[in-house]
């Protein structure tokens, strides 16, 4: 009796959350509708006002960061395009259209941007150019329990197919769990920013009087080194080095 | 020691001991002969100028060097820098080499002037060798017209060995000039003496009409002076000028001046034909794959323009089709050789054909023009004319790539035709619509993912606590059974009182196996009755009731028990501990 009561108050309790959760995600769609509406009407400034809330709201999905891409790059705000198509990436590696607008705004860069992956890491790390990065990140989890499992299991019998499936999740627990890795690595440790403004000093100091190193352009991909309050170090290829204001830049 | 002192103070001042700088010019004589030549020395010394020849009108340099050196006398240092110009005479009679402007730097310092004899008969160097080499130079026609290709050759006749031979240029003013790359060599015996000819040829092409002059080619060579003296060894070298003895004596010679009438080209009669740009011998030809085909398709049309001139500079025949047929030319490829006669080739012009309208569809013949300089008359020839049969087509036109490369050997066939897709316009592909875009599609914190990834692994660490924990939590009689094996298993290690004792708790606990309930102290009768009572059998309630007997005499008499007697009881306990927890 007690057991049922519980579970009766606890769908209550889910049901009650969904509900708030669609009532809440009603003002999003219309926002997002109203960016999709304004875009067509050629209104690309209003669609970035419709589309950058909800984004700012905490939602990361790719379509969204597409559609700001798309919205931002017809605006004229190259930079900011670059930085959203680029924040897409993790989440369509593979989608075409996304390719597509992100060579568009590449071709329109003028700073000639030196290569980000070698060819180790290309090929080490091949699942993030083909899979979403969530999808890496549940296949490695999934993989992960599937093996400890599997590894558990064959202590107290052992079995011909738990061996099979415990050897299956190991090779695909060393196949993508390293992707996975690699990519919380550059989103943590190793963070990558886009140039959003037009044109950027890079500065020796953190102020505006400190000597300008270089300037670099919009939708140029830089490492980030060290972040201040605001500034921030980046490096640019391998041999430069300096301090950029913080608003022109996009951290990834 | 103060010599190499001095030297090294110079080599470190050097400015300091260099005095005022002074030109000077020398020949090597002064009396030549026309084919002969003469060397002027320009010397700077302690100092450096660039020398102006531009001044010396009655000669040809043919060659000129440069050289400097340092010399130091009784610790004086002089630099000389020194410029050495070979001479060849214009004319003959009295000659000038004028006073050469130097320019040093500072200023201008002249040269003094040179006169220069050229006479008949004399020659400051009596060579026996320089009657044997001589040059020659001959055009294949002293009249052309304008465009009209003629052949100019410069022949080296040499009866005796020279080296270091350069051969000048002449000058080709009106000319474009176009040089053969294979020369010819062959030999020729003249007046009983026989020479080795070299030739050297050069196609060219009238730019301007008038008489036009081609300057001497020159020849510039090393001759073998022989000593009186001879050794046998140099009779053997005799014919190489590297091994032979005696010395060397540089020599020039020239070819005569030649001069070529060019003329414009005539009027031409009126004609509808334009003038193709053709001078020489030409032919023309023409091909068509197919004559019948559908709308949209295509045919090719090939025509090969081919004879001796100038074939590079054919102009696109003009091919004329009603207003129902689209034409696409190809880039016209051209295959030419130049040889001893001239540029002989010819030049393709492909076209594609595409019928819009179903019929009969008739292609003129082509004409070409041109002007053939050996009857001095403007030439015409003409290409059959062709039927098309055009049927009716599915409605689609052919697409038809307008710059396609194609090769004489393999005219452009339908098949191969295609379309070149060029970028009108670039821009973005739109946005999305669907909604779900507004779903959040995050992947994990970096802190979720290894929160998560480290549960399994601490699951796994907890399997042998689980397991432990399964085992002390199982059924009462497995729990006891186990323990009575473990225990007869310790008691097989062990020897005397102690494996005793550890029988006497294994047989203990293999009857709470039995009863569920684990009492250390159990009566002999006790045991009895309970084995009994849960198995019924009375035989192996009565050895358990003995053996416990036996181990507790084994375990407090003072006898002590053999190591034979305790594996014995060991064994007898195992078996009714199997027995009780069957």
């Amino acid at each position: 009796m007690r057991i049922t009561t519980l579970f009766s108050q606890i769908t209550l309790i889910l049901v009650l959350t969904a509900c708030a959760a669609t009532v809440q995600a009603k003002p999003v769609t219309t926002h997002f509708i109203q960016g999709v509406e304004a875009f067509k009407q050629g209104h690309f400034q209003q669609a970035i006002d419709a589309f950058l809330p909800i984004a700012e709201s905490g939602v990361e999905n790719g379509n969204l960061f597409y559609n700001l891409g798309d919205a931002y790059l017809k605006a004229g705000q190259l930079g900011q395009a670059i930085y959203w198509y680029e924040r897409a990436i993790p989440f369509m590696p593979r989608n075409a259209d996304l390719k597509f607008n992100l060579d568009y705004a590449r071709s329109l860069q003028i700073d000639d941007q030196p290569g980000q992956d070698t060819i180790l890491t290309r090929v080490l790390f091949f699942w993030k150019d083909i899979l979403a990065a969530r999808t890496i990140q549940y296949l490695a989890l999934g993989s992960n329990v599937l093996l400890w499992l599997g590894l558990g299991f064959l202590t107290f019998c052992s079995s011909s197919w738990i061996k099979a499936m415990t050897t299956g999740a190991m090779l695909l627990f060393l196949l993508v769990t390293p992707t996975a890795l690699f990519q919380l690595y550059h989103t943590t440790l190793a963070p990558q920013a886009i140039i959003v403004a037009d044109t950027a000093p890079i500065r020796s100091g953190r102020s505006q009087d400190a000597t300008e190193l270089f300037v670099l352009h919009a939708g140029t991909r830089v490492d980030v080194q060290e972040q201040t309050e605001n500034y921030t170090k980046i490096a640019f290829g391998k041999e430069m080095f300096g301090w950029i204001e913080q608003k022109n830049l996009g951290i990834l | 020691m103060n010599k190499l002192f001095i030297v090294l103070i110079c080599l470190l001042f050097p400015l300091q001991a260099w005095g005022e700088t002074t030109v000077q010019a020398t020949v090597d004589r002064t009396v030549i002969s026309p084919d002969a030549s003469l060397s002027l020395s320009v010397t700077v010394k302690d100092g450096s100028g660039e020398v102006d020849t531009s001044d010396i009108k009655d000669f040809d340099i043919v060659s000129q060097s440069s050289g400097s050196s340092i010399s130091i006398i009784n610790g004086s240092m002089t630099r000389t820098k020194e410029y050495t110009y070979t001479l060849v005479p214009r004319s003959k009679g009295t000659l000038a080499i004028p006073a050469l402007p130097v320019d040093t730097g500072d200023g201008l310092l002249h040269t003094e002037p040179i006169r220069i004899t050229v006479t008949q008969g004399q020659s400051s160097t009596a060579d026996s060798g320089s009657a044997s080499i001589f040059l020659k130079a001959s055009i294949s026609s002293k009249k052309a017209y304008i465009g009209q290709q003629i052949i100019y050759t410069a022949s080296v006749y040499q009866s005796v060995n020279m080296a270091d031979a350069r051969l000048g240029e002449p000058e080709f003013t009106g000319f474009s000039v176009d040089k053969l790359d294979d020369q010819k060599s062959f030999d020729t015996v003249i007046n009983g003496q026989s020479f080795r000819v070299t030739q050297i040829m050069y196609v060219l092409t009238p730019l301007q009409s008038g008489t036009q002059t081609i300057g001497p080619a020159t020849l510039s060579c090393d001759l073998m002076r022989q000593d009186r003296r001879r050794s046998r060894l140099d009779s053997f070298f005799s014919n190489d000028p590297f091994f032979s003895s005696g010395r060397r004596v540089h020599k020039t010679f020239r070819s005569p001046s030649l001069t070529v009438d060019i003329r414009d080209l005539p009027d031409r009669a009126p004609t509808d034909q334009p003038f193709s740009g053709l001078i020489g011998t030409f032919s023309i030809a023409s091909k068509l794959d197919k004559t019948s085909l559908k709308t949209g398709e295509s045919a090719t049309l090939t025509i090969t323009i081919s004879g001796t001139g100038n074939i590079a500079d054919a102009d696109r025949p003009v091919v004329t089709v009603p207003d129902d047929c689209k034409v696409y030319p190809d880039e016209p490829v051209t295959s030419s050789q130049t040889h001893s006669s001239g540029t002989t080739g010819q030049k393709n012009f492909a076209f594609a054909l595409v019928p819009t309208k179903a019929g009969t569809l008739v292609l003129p013949p082509v004409t070409l023009n041109w002007f053939d300089p050996r009857t001095d008359s403007f030439a015409t020839a003409s290409t059959p004319s062709f039927t098309l049969t055009i049927t009716q087509g599915t409605g689609q036109t052919a697409s038809v790539r307008t710059h396609a490369k194609t090769s004489p050997a393999t005219p452009p066939s339908p098949k191969n035709i295609k379309q070149d897709v060029t970028v009108l316009h670039r821009d973005i592909l739109p946005v999305y619509e669907d909604v779900d875009a507004v779903n959040n599609r995050a992947p994990l914190a970096a802190s979720s993912f290894l929160a998560a990834m480290c549960i399994p692994l601490l699951l796994c660490g907890c399997v042998p606590l689980i397991k432990k924990r399964l085992r002390r939590s199982g059924h009462p009689s497995r729990r006891y059974a186990h323990k009575a094996a473990r225990l007869i298993a310790e008691a097989r290690k062990s020897q005397g009182n102690e494996a005793c004792t550890l029988c006497s708790r294994a047989l203990i606990a293999s009857v709470a196996s039995r009863t569920h309930t684990l009492s250390e102290s159990l009566t002999y009768d006790e045991m009895h009755e309970l084995i009994v009572r849960t198995t019924g059998k009375n035989d192996l309630a009565e050895q358990a009731r003995a053996l416990m007997l036996t181990l507790d005499t084994a375990r407090y008499g003072r006898s002590g028990i053999a190591p034979d007697q305790t594996k014995a009881l060991i064994e007898q306990t195992s078996k009714i501990v199997r027995e009780l927890c069957a």
